[in-house]
């Protein structure tokens, strides 16, 4: 064999630098164009390289974030969680959150309550996920949540014992049980010594806030043509407080708000000459019926939910249902509402409100 | 002639529950409709006056509180006689007595503008 010269290995060496330069060049503008497609939001990836064999491993977006200023991201982590419903129809899913850097708990009630669903339809074994190798307090918050112990199927111990903000749900059959969620956030976050008439109105705020929010979502999310059985009407909650704010957020699969409205009269009369889509529905249940008594006319008790935060000192309700969100701001007493279209339908109803804790 | 006797007071958490929640009795076995019809209608076909001591739980919900006592404006009860006849208290909560006087009169107002 021909021995290569200098100059040939002084080209070769040129060229390949060239190339790896090329490739590196090549990788960061993709890189680049992922990212500003989802905001600077490390997208998913679906590689098999990571996981569990035999199982499809999808790895979770940098951010899970029902945010309500990006609809972009909003829809993204919509259609994020959606599709894993798709994907374990087809082959076992295993989910790694090792990536995932912020969450807010409308996303997790989303992604626990598509997870019950995926269970119940393919079974317990169809879904499995890992937070090894992913940010501590990240890890700390999906485990305090029951979430990944509910994925990987393994014990749900009491959640009054350790968890650190439980997701809890329930439906509609049975008695409800109020108070010991109530009284497991007054023992959790309220400091020992607080003042007696002072913890008795964030008792009553808590108490007032967790039954008419959950009341609300077994009478009137699931309501429709079809009779559903109470049992199959569910919900799940998640609840803290955290400076000076209580925080509770209701999710449910139900039929949504602008598929609740009636179909015949003034709303029928709306939805055909004004309202296009849903976040202009959900907005005019929510304002057309805010002064009325019987307000249940969106499917919800439109007029109780929105009630919470008018009554508070200062606060937010924050509402995804379908293809709609709705905000209401209550800063100090003024009163501003907002709403704007998703781009993707969650399927259901998410409430979340932001209540400022009673001194 | 009134033979009604003098007053009575209705202790909420002792004589019907310290959780009570919902507006209609399919929501629950302790809603506001309950209250109205097995207790305070009865007293206040009974007694003239009536005092609600609400002070034994801080578990109140509005719908509750709303079913309870503004619905009694269903029940041929005039704002004013409610206001005249029935009193509440709740010793760390007075913004629980405001609220059912609001809910009244609110319901109060409605009903005379939808004549």
């Amino acid at each position: 064999m021909k021995k290569p010269t200098n100059n040939c290995l002084e080209y070769q060496d040129i060229t390949i630098q060239k190339r790896t330069k090329r490739n590196l060049v090549s990788k960061e503008k993709a890189k680049k164009r992922r990212r500003n497609k989802t905001h600077g939001i490390k997208p998913s990836l679906h590689t098999n390289k990571i996981g569990m064999p035999g199982r499809t491993s999808v790895a979770s977006p940098s951010h899970l974030q029902l945010s309500y200023d990006n609809n972009d991201l909003c829809s993204y982590i919509i259609l994020w969680i959606r599709a894993l419903k798709e994907k374990a129809a087809k082959k076992r899913i295993y989910i790694d959150f090792s990536q995932l850097v912020e969450c807010d708990l409308a996303s997790l009630l989303l992604l626990t309550s598509e997870v019950r669903q995926i269970q119940e339809e393919y079974g317990k074994d169809s879904i499995r996920c890992t937070v090894t190798g992913g940010n501590t307090f990240m890890t700390k918050v999906l485990k305090g949540s029951g979430i990944i112990s509910l994925i990987n199927d393994t014990k749900l111990h009491d959640w009054m014992n350790g968890w650190d903000m439980p997701i809890i749900h329930g439906d509609a059959s049975g008695e409800k049980d109020f108070t010991t969620l109530t009284d497991y956030l007054l023992n959790t976050y309220l400091p020992d010594g607080i003042p007696e008439d002072e913890r008795a109105r964030v008792e009553n705020l808590i108490y007032k806030a967790i039954s008419e929010g959950i009341l609300n979502v077994e009478q009137h999310a699931y309501d429709g043509s079809e009779k559903i059985p109470l049992d199959r009407k569910k919900w799940w909650c998640a609840t803290f407080i955290f400076g000076g704010y209580f925080y509770l957020v209701l999710c449910d699969r139900g039929i949504g708000i602008p598929n609740h409205l009636p179909k015949s009269g003034l709303w029928e009369k709306l939805r055909k000459h004004i309202f296009n889509d849903d976040a202009q529905m959900i907005h005019a249940a929510m304002t057309l019926t805010r002064t009325s008594r019987d307000s249940f006319v969106g499917g919800y008790g439109t007029k109780d939910i929105q009630d919470l935060v008018a009554e508070s000192e200062s606060g937010n309700l924050l509402l995804f249902s379908n293809k709609g969100v709705y905000r209401l701001d209550n800063n100090d007493g003024e009163i501003k509402s907002s709403s704007y279209k998703l781009k993707a339908s969650i399927d259901g109803t998410i409430i979340s409100w932001k209540l400022a804790l009673p001194k | 002639m009134n033979t009604k006797d003098q007053n009575i007071t209705i202790d909420v958490a002792k004589e019907f529950s310290d959780t009570p929640y919902g507006r209609f009795s399919a929501d629950g076995p302790f809603s506001g409709e309950r209250f109205r019809n097995e207790l305070l209608i009865p007293a206040l076909d009974k007694y003239e006056l009536v005092h609600i001591e609400l002070s034994g739980t801080n578990k109140y919900g509005s719908s509750f509180l709303d079913a309870a006592f503004s619905g009694l404006l269903d029940c041929g009860f005039t704002e004013e006689e409610m206001n005249r006849r029935i009193s509440y208290k709740h010793d760390l909560l007075p913004s629980i007595p405001e609220a059912i006087h609001s809910y009244i009169k609110k319901y109060s107002k409605l009903k005379t503008d939808k004549k």
